[in-house]
């Protein structure tokens, strides 16, 4: 009677040392992945707080040396003041555009409608070269001289159909009824956007400006044929590979870093308690 | 605050509604009267909800006028119309607390918050909804939102107030509630009710008109109990609950106030006030109530002294109880005739295959011109 016993004992055992096998090596692949994701991110990060001799780390060097560097290497706090222009204002541009464009061509399906529809969309999906080059040649034609203005026109007209499509999503998503209804009770058309449409658009709009912002703080291509005098940050960084970079962009990164991982924890609590409230729309 | 400062005369006169070549609506003339509850009643696709969205301006008609109080208001826009929508969703704006949904309507015409917040306190008692003003729309039951949907209507002070299927979404018992509020709050603030529905019985028991409309055609209207007794089309006549459609002939008049009807069921008498206005020989339906028929053993051969004005033979084709009322089917000639018989506890009062005579009075039932047809089947409905 001992032995089938023990024979069952034992293929428990394998079984269960079978299944912990898998799960221990689910969790090495998924370190590996993780580490292999943020390992260069995170030397970056230590970096720029250490001095490095010869390929080694200096771990007795702690200091904040290459921030302060950072911060008196003109060129770098220039191209970063650009790209956050840049930024501020394609993002403002592309709102007032896309909000306008969303609600014109809110279920309106004619020919006009769906020919601005593919207008907007077009810049998105070529390829970046063709709309920096079209705009080049455009910019030159119209005697409009390379600068900000440029390039915040450029990104403007990239990052369009993304803020359209995020704010007409949402606004195809709220009963129709809901403009009636106010309508209805007396509001004009300016009312009607101001207290109920813009107020159930909050949610896209927050999220269709934090998208855009960061298309445009990287884009890099379509600004190479637009900028001028004052680059971005990303063409700085271009222009800087060619002569090698100095150890304060290790600084940079890790600011912007840190600025990102903020802001997304900031959207995650704000989309969270926004979906909340919209339980049982 | 009289009625006749809150309410006006509305009338739509030749208004239809074209998308293409598909008559919507054609051709409608109605008019409600100052405080009236009036119910726009029909089956889904008939074309209500497009008069009542007309009213409200929510869509224009291709020809015909509105008019309130003499004045014609087709082209004024949907915020300037003296009106207000309780939509089938109830549209509450999802992202206001009920006393700022409630409040919209003056918030929008610049009153002072002070002000707005004691008239909608005011509007909020006369709807039973006191201690919820600080609630979202998505933290109220179905009953709740309809309460604060009518609220957000009735603090305008509109003189007219449109109900599209208001109580669809609401379970039996609730809207039964609801039924009953509905009216009373209309009596109370003394406003015209203009009420869309498909449902028979909600009509008939808050209305004082009912308007029954089918194919963008108004088949007729009149109070619950006209339409219901008298209904001048098939489709009336069968669209609330069953009805024996009986064609036929004007014959003669036999004797004063009595006359005689030819049928494929055979000669059938048929007072005076039924066929007020038919010339003899015009072709007509007598449409007679399945409750309106009696049903008598057969004893013997001949006819009993002292029965009913009518009295038809037939036979028992199948009985089907269902609680308090029996159904029960009668061939008569080629016909099939139904009745509805009050059931017994001991038996049923008859039995399939029974002989029997087949009784009403000559004063019940309503004349319908032409050969009218069952127009309306139940399971029509949901196309």
């Amino acid at each position: 009677m001992g032995r089938p016993v023990s024979l069952v004992r034992r293929s428990l055992l394998a079984r269960l040392t079978g299944r912990r096998l898998v799960a221990s090596s689910l969790g090495a692949v998924t370190g590996f992945v993780f580490l292999a994701l943020y390992a260069p991110i995170l030397l970056v990060a230590v970096l720029s707080f250490f001095r490095l001799r010869r390929g080694k780390i200096l771990w007795d060097s702690f200091s904040f040396q290459w921030y302060a560097e950072l911060l008196s290497n003109r060129q770098l706090a220039e191209a970063l003041t650009s790209s956050l222009v840049v930024g501020f204002f394609s993002v403002l541009v592309t709102l007032v555009l896309a909000t306008l464009m969303a609600f014109y061509t809110d279920r309106q399906d004619t020919r006009w409608t769906l020919a601005l529809r593919f207008v907007i969309f077009l810049p998105f999906l070529l390829p970046p070269i063709i709309t920096g080059l079209s705009l080049l040649v455009f910019f030159k034609e119209i005697g409009l001289s390379r600068g900000l203005i440029t390039v915040i026109i450029g990104h403007s007209v990239f990052v369009l159909a993304l803020v359209y499509q995020t704010i007409l999503t949402r606004l195809q998503a709220l009963s129709r009824t809901l403009v009636e209804a106010s309508q209805d009770l007396g509001a004009t058309r300016w009312q009607t956007v101001r207290f109920v449409l813009l107020p159930n658009l909050r949610m896209a709009l927050v999220t269709a400006s934090l998208l855009a912002f960061a298309l445009s703080f990287d884009e890099t291509m379509i600004t190479l044929f637009l900028v001028g005098d004052n680059a971005t940050l990303p063409v700085r960084l271009y222009a800087m590979m060619r002569v090698g970079f100095t150890p304060e962009i290790n600084a940079l990164v890790t600011l912007i870093l840190l600025f990102s991982t903020l802001l997304t924890i900031g959207i995650a609590r704000f989309v969270g308690r926004d979906a909340g409230a919209q339980v049982g729309l | 605050m009289t009625a006749e400062t809150k309410s006006g005369r509305l009338v739509l006169h030749g208004v239809s509604k074209h998308y293409g070549t598909t008559r919507v609506l054609d051709g409608i003339d109605l008019s409600v009267e100052s405080g009236e509850f009036l119910t726009i009643l029909g089956p889904s696709g008939s074309g209500k909800t497009t008069i009542l969205r007309m009213i409200g301006g929510f869509t224009e008609p291709t020809s015909g006028s509105i008019l309130f109080d003499e004045v014609d208001v087709t082209d004024v826009p949907i915020h300037r119309r003296p009106f207000n929508t309780v939509f089938q969703d109830y549209a509450l704006f999802p992202h206001m607390t009920v006393v700022q949904n409630v409040g919209y309507g003056l918030r929008v015409r610049g009153l002072r918050r002070r002000e707005i917040e004691t008239r909608a306190h005011e509007v909020l008692a006369l709807v039973a909804l006191e201690g919820l003003e600080q609630r979202y729309p998505a933290q109220l039951s179905g009953g709740q939102k309809q309460r604060v949907a009518l609220a957000r209507a009735l603090i305008c002070e509109p003189r007219l107030i449109l109900l599209d299927e208001p109580l669809a979404a609401l379970d039996a018992e609730l809207r039964r509630r609801m039924q009953q509020f509905l009216k009373s709050l209309q009596r109370r603030v003394d406003i015209t009710f203009i009420y869309v529905t498909h449902d028979q019985e909600e009509a008939i028991g808050m209305s004082d008109r009912i308007c029954v409309i089918n194919h963008g055609v108004i088949e007729q209207v009149g109070p619950p109990l006209e339409v219901y007794y008298r209904p001048r089309s098939g489709f009336v006549a069968t669209f609330f609950g069953d009805n024996n459609l009986i064609n036929g002939r004007v014959v003669e008049r036999t004797e004063p106030g009595i006359w005689r009807l030819e049928t494929g069921l055979g000669p059938i008498t048929c007072s005076d006030d039924l066929l007020s206005g038919y010339e003899e020989g015009a072709p007509v339906t007598l449409a007679v109530r399945p409750e309106a028929i009696g049903l008598r053993a057969v004893v013997g051969a001949g006819t009993e002294a002292g029965e009913a004005d009518n009295a038809l033979r037939g036979t028992v084709n199948r009985v089907e109880f269902s609680g308090p009322i029996s159904e029960v089917t009668v061939q008569v000639g080629e016909q099939t005739l139904l009745a509805k018989m009050t059931s017994t506890v001991s038996a049923l009062p008859v039995q399939p295959g029974d002989a029997v005579r087949v009784t009403w009075n000559s004063g019940d039932g309503a004349i319908i011109a032409g050969d009218a047809e069952h127009h309306y089947r139940p399971d029509e409905e949901s196309t």
